[in-house]
């Protein structure tokens, strides 16, 4: 009786455990099976080194494409901008019937040329020498690819981390403290991080990690207290409406603040005159938002 | 690109319908020029905002006027015939860069050209196309990089010097289209330019009408089947510019 497990592979491809990649950019580092991580400190004018090491099981990768000592290998690497549909590529032959196992290559993204998400593949590909009879199962067209790895970059993230920490408060639930530099022109670089401080009573520190309706209240608190602060600094609420870069703390800002107040430059004397009116009803749409906001995310848990 | 301004600090109004027909009621009226637009820029100096991170020249009201200044002394007297308006796309294409100095980032940003657009160079675009109807709105004055009036011309540009022969590259509206129309194409500035190269070649042959939809559909097709082993990114120009050459050969032989 046969017993043995049969294993189908695309035509032309070599297994993904033949190739061991490290791909290292501005400082993030994905190693092999990772798929996707995020930067918190991009902005558009800095730009990206980056290098990439492969390793390859040669012999194995030989064995599976057929391929003859005349073909030509190379390692393939692209990375592909989301935001501006910008592609990088860099390619470097190498001799795949060598000892060399380990190969390395690095590159650089000028400033100003990617946005969004970096999509980085690294691939294996084989310029099969036609000039010979293939064998069956090898490839038999210019540059196919024999192997890939990809990995996803962030650069434009949608979470964000704030500084929170316990301690006894007495009766109070939470409080926030707030520094954001009195000259709004500085904001574009600042993370939440920098901006934000949250302290939670450590006697229900527990309840509050564990209620979504706490949580909802604590995020609502924060935020309508963020706008409040922001108010109270001379053109701070109009550089909100007015900075189009993509720093994480003040993008997302006037994106709450557009939902929860219309935000825009027309409204914006009108906002400053009538806060605390529209500060009530601010209130329960950010309670509305947050908590549905909440509910969705532990529901995809 | 050394000499590029910031122009990621123009804001997008774009958005709200009402200012949009606001501002076009104020173009067919005759009413949107110079002054208008000085007014406009006024409302907000934004050499006031100072950007911390980039270190590109901000944009200014003086900037933005001395664009529609130049552009508007192109159409000056000139009457919205085919042949004027094929001009100055011409006089953008090839001036797109100077006129419009920003970054790829920047480029890629609807905010930047639909400002500039709407608030700066509305009566200039209504001259090039015609306020007819939604659908030229959406296709010409709203951004997006295969047929914005400008952001079009500006990406073409951008993409064509990076290649030997990309000066020498003046298509049609149509024949551009070939390749931006199809967006999985022109993500990799070889492959566009490729395209365009074997197009400038065939273009002196004109017994062989490319842009006819069945040859220019099949050669696409043929283009792109490359993709089903392979991708683009492994293959330079040149190697490139063979093979989408062989392919057309191959499909105008059949035609």
């Amino acid at each position: 009786m046969l017993n043995k497990q049969v294993v189908f592979r695309p035509y032309n491809l070599s297994s993904p455990e033949n190739m061991i990649t490290s791909f290292t950019i501005a400082n993030v580092q994905f190693i092999d099976d990772d798929f996707e991580k995020d930067i918190d400190f991009w902005r558009p004018g800095i730009s990206l080194n980056w290098n990439a090491r492969v390793e390859l099981d040669s012999s194995e990768i030989i064995q599976q494409c057929s391929l003859l000592k005349s073909d030509k290998c190379k390692i393939l690497i692209s990375i592909i901008s989301r935001g501006t549909g910008r592609t990088f590529g860099i390619i470097k032959d190498i001799d795949i019937f060598s000892n060399e196992k380990i190969f390395k290559l690095d590159g650089k993204i000028p400033d100003e040329e990617v946005s969004e998400n970096l999509q980085i593949k690294i691939q294996i590909v084989v310029d099969p020498d036609l000039t010979i009879e293939r064998p069956h199962g090898s490839p038999i067209t210019q540059n196919t690819i024999i192997l890939t790895k990809e990995y996803l970059l962030v650069l434009e993230k949608s979470s964000a981390y704030m500084n929170v920490i316990d301690e006894d408060l007495g009766e109070a639930l939470w409080k926030f403290q707030f520094a954001l530099p009195s000259d709004p022109s500085s904001w574009q670089l600042l993370e939440w991080n920098n901006v934000v401080q949250i302290t939670t009573n450590s006697n229900i520190q527990e309840v509050i990690s564990s209620s979504i309706e706490l949580q909802s209240a604590l995020f609502s608190e924060l935020i309508i207290n963020l706008l409040d602060y922001i108010i109270s600094i001379d053109a701070g609420l109009e550089t909100i409406v007015n900075t189009f870069e993509s720093g994480t703390f003040i993008s997302e800002v006037r994106r709450f603040s557009a939902s929860l107040l219309q935000l825009d430059e027309d409204r914006v004397d009108l906002i400053l005159r009538d806060w605390q009116t529209l500060k009530l009803e601010a209130i329960l749409t950010a309670q509305s938002i947050v908590h549905s906001g909440l509910t969705k995310v532990v529901s995809h848990e | 690109m050394n000499n590029c301004v910031n122009f990621r600090l123009l804001s997008d109004y774009s958005n709200k319908v009402s200012t949009l027909d606001e501002l076009i009621t104020v173009v067919s009226e005759g009413n949107y020029n110079d002054e208008f637009v000085r007014m406009k820029l006024n409302d907000r100096d934004y050499e006031d905002f100072i950007c911390g991170v980039s270190n590109r020249a901000v944009i200014s009201n003086h900037n933005l006027l001395e664009i529609r200044h130049k552009l508007k002394n192109f159409i000056q007297g000139k009457d919205p015939t085919t042949k004027n308006r094929q001009e100055f796309d011409q006089y953008v294409f090839v001036n797109s860069l100077e006129l419009f100095p920003m970054s790829v980032y920047q480029a890629c940003d609807k905010k930047v050209w639909n400002y500039l657009t709407w608030y700066v160079l509305l009566d200039i675009v209504a001259w090039r196309w015609e306020i007819s109807d939604v659908g030229t709105i959406s296709d010409r004055y709203v951004y997006n990089k295969a047929r914005h009036a400008f952001a079009r011309l500006w990406h073409r540009r951008e993409t064509s010097l990076k290649s030997k022969y990309g000066k020498d590259f003046i298509f049609t509206e149509r024949e551009w289209d070939i390749v931006y129309e199809r967006q999985s194409l022109c993500k990799n500035p070889n492959v566009v330019n490729a395209i365009m190269n074997v197009m400038l070649k065939y273009k002196s042959e004109p017994a062989k009408n490319i842009v006819s939809v069945n040859i220019e559909r099949a050669w696409m097709k043929q283009n792109i089947r490359l993709l089903s082993q392979s991708t683009f990114e492994a293959y330079s120009e040149d190697q490139l510019n063979e093979i989408f050459s062989d392919n057309l050969r191959r499909i105008l032989s059949t035609y």
